[in-house]
Parts: C-alpha cells; structure tokens; sequence
C-alpha cells in the first residue's frame, strides 16, 4: 500500500488558510544556528509585489538584554526562512523583519516570538545518548 | 547489606499516533503492531514472572499519551489480532518448512512462542494492556510517568500556549488512565528549557529528567548522581550517559554482540515471494515481517550473516548482565570515592529498543534485575518517588536548554530537511490561540465545541516529535510531512467552521473518530497565558 493520508474530506490548502496576518517565528537549532521563518498576509505580498516594498528585507536578530540590534541579515521577502547566527548564547532573542519603502525609509513589519539561546557553558558530551532513530531505521546502520 | 549506590532506570514508550480506520492494512499501523508483540507484551510478560518470584522490578515507565490512545483503541486492537493471527498462521507454516532444519527450528519456535505469547497476554487482559501496567503501578512494583501530550519538542514550541496545552493535557490523560495524579514527566528528546518548569508545576507534577549535559553547571557537584532541585521547586534527574552507552549503542554498546539477533535481515526479503505474499502489504511489495533467523555475526555484508542460536544468545544476555552490574558497583565506588555520596545511576532508555530493535533487550533487563537479588549485590533499583522520599535535600541547579538529540540541541527537529512544515505547525498554533481567546468566556454551542475541541487536538498532532523527525532521518518521510499538512488543514477548517457557525457533523464525527485521543481535552487549554 502507498503511504498517503486519506482524510475524510478535501484537504483545504493549509498554506492559503493562514494567509490572514504576516508572521515571523524564531526557533532555536543548537548555540550557534537559530532558525527565523516567516510568510506574509495576502494584502501585504501584493504590496511586495506591486514594488511598495524593496524586494529585499532585512531581518535583526537581537538580544532582549542588549536593545542594540547584534546582527543583520538580507533576505528575499519571498525566502520565507533563513538560518542565522545568534548574537551570544544564554540570551534570550528575537528577530524583527523590516523592509524598506520606495522613500528609502525602512519599515518594521514583525517581531517574532522571543527564543532563549543556549550558552556554551551547556556544550554536550561526546557521546550523547540518542536512541529515537533506531526505532523507525529501517536499513542497516 | 546496605547498597552502594541506587539505578533508576526509566523506559520511555513512545509511538507516534497511527489510526487509519479507513484503510483494512495501513504501513505505519505496524510500528504499534511491532511495538506490541516485541517490546510491550514482552516487558510486562518479564515484570510479571519477577513479581512472581517475589522480585520487585522498581522500573520507571514513561507512557506516551499517544501510545495509551492507540493500546485503547478498539480499531486498532481488531487490526492487531489480525496482525497476530496472521503471524502465527506463518509461523505454522514455517515451523513445518524448517522441521529439519535443527537450527532454524529453534529460532522458529523462538517467534512461534513470542507470537502466542503476545496473542495469550491480549487474550487475558481482554485487549486491554493499560491494566498491567496500572495493576504493577498500583501493587507499587513500577512507577508510571506520561509526556507531553503527542510527544512535542517542547524548546521547538514558540508560544507559552502550546507548552501549557501540551503539559496539561498529558496530566488529564494519565489521570484518566491510571486513576492518579501523574507526578513525573518524561520531557520528548528530553528536550528542556525554562519556560516548561512552569507549566510542569502548574500541571502537579514534582520531577522531570534531562539530558546529562543540561545539568552541566558548578552547583550541580554531584554531577548526573543526584538528583537536584530546579528553580521553583521541581525535581530534576539528568541520564547518565555511561549506563546508557553500553545499552543503546550497536557499535558500542552489548546489542551489537555478534550473537545478538541480526535486525536488518528479515523474512520478508529473503522468503520466496509467493511464500510470503498472503503477508506483505496489498500491494505485494516486499517488506520486513519481524521474522528473522539470523544473528549479528559481525561486521559482515547482510548477505553473509550466520543462523541465530537462541542459547548463545542467552548466554550473551547472562554475560551482559553480569558485565552491567559489575560496571555499575565499580561507578557507584568511583563517584563515592570521588564525591562521597551514594549515587543514584539514571539509566534512560527507549523502550522500543528492548525486543524489537534489541530482540534480546527484556531477557537482559530481566537478567539485570534478577541477578542483583539473587546475587545479593549491593545495589538497589529505586523508582524516582522513592529515591526522593529518602534521599537528602537536593541541591538547587538551574538546568540548561538542552536534549538527548543529536549534538546536544535541537537540530534533528529543526534542519532544513523538515523546516518546511515548522512554520505551517506554529501559524496553526497560533491561530488556534486566537479562536481560543475568542470564544474563552462565550457559550459555544455544542457542535462548535466539539469542532474546537477536535481542532485543539489536530494542533497538537501537527506539533508531534516523530514527523520532523522522521522528514530528518529520510524514513517515511513523505508520510509525516502529510500528517502535520493534514493535522494543521484539519485545525485551521474547523477553528474556521466554528467562526462561521457551520459546523460539518458528519466529517466532524469521522475526524473524532479517526483522531481519538486526549478524550477530554478542552480547547480552552489554548488560551493566551495571560486570559487564562
């Protein structure tokens, strides 16, 4: 049997469903990577389309105890995520999307949620204990 | 003999939940049927006969909410005994084609046996294999913790919300299941970070365990071998990375002994394929049967592996044990040597780990257990009540954001092989929020109630562990990448149902019945920290 879903009714497209508000999220990946994903609300991808924006956003990630912002990243609007380097570990961030107007002047469109960092004072061992993959491994290691 | 040192060892059972009542044989319903028959009856088959010798077990069991769901689900029950019926069906036929075959004939009995048994165990539980548990839970053999709600990382979860949602419906559930308040927690890829002390206490519970390294900290003295007090009043018990090694690991650990049963090579693959056709899938495709009658041998192409041997294989088993204790009473002197305390050694295992990837794991635990008894040694296996009920003040340690993952974060859960799914996970959540907040103090009717109630558990589906993981691992990956789109579209359309006051009862009814699990779970678990 194929592997497929077969829900009891059309599966609505979840994509268009949640197109009602821009959203940006920050997920942490280990102290030295935290992910930044965001998509954006019908009304304001025309603006990006229609040239209101600049093509290009910038996204901020900053420090909650630090207000000046530690680093900067470009990205297209339409990526949708970026991997990025935290600015310190043991600190709590958020990243702040902004893009700029056709005037030049930049605009602050969202903040995502706010992530803890790890610190390096955490680093794990060697030899971590890591099972879960063995269960569903299905070919020789 | 007063003992040296203490072992709790904790198993943690886990599956993800797979219900397809509208398909007679579904591929991923085998995990739960595999689960069953090679890891779960075998474990309380072992519990059993040492409380029967008078042998108390004092094993930790953590069950996920997701895998008591599905041991209570009638569909599912049906399905596995057909599963079961099927195998012994082949074995018949298998013990008659090897009857010759001395060597095969054993291992053929082996399976006979494991299948009869799995079939005898449901049999006297009337299916149900929650009693046993709760029965050994009760009479104080074991003690049972639960996790979160489907097993989500809890770090990768971006609103409070969600974390609550997902601690609090875990502490109804085993409530509902066990007919007590849940005390401990057994935190997804032991996955912590600050933010879920909070909801842990809020939700009752008093304990909670870790990765080693996240109490790596200089207030933590004693290392992994106490257990601390975390900032607001839980407990916390880190893994102990040595005793996990030698159990977990193939390459380095007993299961990779030559003698050990050979997982990758299967019945399924090597049988004649008309042979074993009335087995495999409707679709005749090949797969792995659970019949195996070969042994590791060593590092040797799949092709060249030799016939497994039963009673070498216990005897490794004896040989392990003994090798285990013996490792356990030479740390326990170390780190009193060292540290001047007692230790308590906190071994974490899957528990999917002893029987079906470890065919020989329940033997060798139940080798553990019995030798340490019969042998006098001086160690003592406590459960974490009782290592707390009598153990000195713990010290309070700050634990760090850490796991049990792959280096040491989050990065199986977050990686761009399933990042795609991420963001459709946290916008469903928050629009969840939203809709919680709006109808929080608002009558609902009953139909949108259950569309909320039906859409909170969709929620919590989509943020399960298993389908990023799984998309990371490349197994069943287009599988779990459909599971979270269909959870989420399936929240998203009736949060929206409910808004419109159009509630769809006929497809409602199909989604409650195909998604059954958190039985009183209350949407309201959703709404904002601060309206809650």
């Amino acid at each position: 049997m194929a592997n497929f879903v077969d829900y009891s009714y059309d599966m609505p497209d979840i994509n268009e469903l949640l197109r009602n508000s821009d959203r940006a999220y920050l997920l942490v990946r280990n102290p030295s990577s935290v992910f930044v994903c965001w998509t954006w609300s019908r009304a304001r991808a025309e603006a990006f389309t229609a040239g209101v924006y600049d093509g290009e956003i910038l996204i901020k990630l900053s420090a909650e105890d630090d207000n000046s912002p530690a680093s900067e990243y470009p990205a297209s609007w339409a990526a949708g995520k970026l991997y990025l380097k935290p600015p310190a570990g043991g600190r709590i961030c958020t990243a702040s999307v902004f893009a700029r107007k056709k005037d030049g002047s930049r605009e602050k469109l969202m903040d995502s949620n706010s992530a803890l960092v790890p610190g390096p004072a955490a680093a794990p061992g060697l030899e971590s204990g890591y099972a879960s993959a063995e269960f569903f491994r299905k070919e020789p290691v | 003999m007063r003992p040296r040192g203490s072992i709790m060892l904790v198993l943690h059972a886990h599956l993800p939940y797979v219900n397809h009542p509208e398909h007679p044989d579904f591929l991923e319903e085998n995990w739960f049927f595999e689960g069953v028959v090679e890891t779960y009856v075998p474990l309380i088959s072992m519990l059993d006969r040492l409380v029967k010798d008078g042998i108390r077990p004092g094993l930790t069991i953590s069950i996920s909410p997701t895998l008591g769901a599905m041991l209570e689900n009638e569909q599912l029950e049906k399905k596995l005994k057909r599963y079961i019926d099927s195998r012994l069906e082949l074995m018949e036929k298998e013990l008659a084609r090897v009857e010759n075959d001395p060597v095969l004939l054993k291992t053929a009995r082996l399976y006979a046996g494991l299948y009869s048994q799995a079939a005898e165990t449901i049999h006297k539980y009337s299916g149900d294999l929650i009693t046993p548990l709760k029965q050994l839970q009760h009479s104080g053999q074991i003690e049972i913790i639960t996790t979160a709600a489907t097993h989500a990382v809890l770090p990768t979860l971006a609103h409070p919300e969600a974390l609550r949602a997902q601690i609090a419906a875990a502490a109804d559930d085993y409530f509902d299941r066990f007919n007590r308040k849940a005390s401990g927690f057994w935190l997804p890829e032991c996955a912590y970070d600050p933010r879920v002390q909070a909801y842990l206490r809020l939700s009752g519970f008093k304990y909670f365990f870790t990765e080693s390294h996240a109490v790596r900290t200089p207030a933590a003295a004693n290392g992994v071998y106490s257990a601390y007090r975390a900032p607001g009043g839980l407990n916390v018990f880190a893994r102990d990375a040595e005793s996990s090694k030698e159990v977990w690991s193939a390459k380095f650990g007993y299961p990779g002994d030559p003698a050990y049963r050979e997982f990758y090579r299967d019945l399924g693959y090597d049988a004649d394929l008309e042979y074993i056709k009335p087995y495999l899938s409707a679709d005749g495709s090949r797969r792995a049967l659970g019949i195996k009658y070969h042994r590791i041998t060593g590092p040797v192409d799949l092709s060249a592996k030799q016939y497994y041997d039963p009673d070498e294989a216990m005897a490794a088993v004896e040989r392990h044990a003994a090798d285990f204790l013996a490792r356990r009473l030479k740390q326990a002197d170390e780190i009193f040597a060292a540290k001047g305390v007692r230790p308590v050694i906190t071994g974490c295992y899957d528990a999917e780990l002893f029987g079906h990837w470890w065919f020989e794991g329940p033997a060798f635990l139940e080798a553990v257990i019995r030798k340490t008894r019969q042998e006098r040694l001086p160690l003592q296996f406590v459960t974490p009540e009782e290592y707390l009920n009598t153990c000195p003040e713990p010290a309070e340690v700050s634990p760090q954001i850490s796991s049990w993952g792959e280096n040491g974060y989050f990065d199986p859960w977050v990686n761009e092989k399933n990042d795609s799914v991420s963001h459709k996970v946290l916008a469903v959540t928050e629009l969840m929020i939203g809709t919680a907040n709006r109808f929080l103090n608002q009558e609902v009717s009953t139909p949108a109630l259950r569309a909320l109630n039906q859409a909170a558990r969709e929620v919590l589906l989509a943020q399960g562990s298993d389908w990023p993981f799984l998309m990371y691992i490349g197994s069943h990956a287009k599988y779990a990448a459909e599971r979270v789109d269909g959870h989420a579209a399936n929240a998203a359309r009736l949060l929206a149902e409910a808004l419109e006051k159009r509630v769809d009862e006929k497809a409602l009814a199909e989604l409650e019945k195909k998604n059954s699990l958190l039985g009183r779970l209350d949407f309201r678990l959703f709404a904002s920290v601060s309206k809650f």
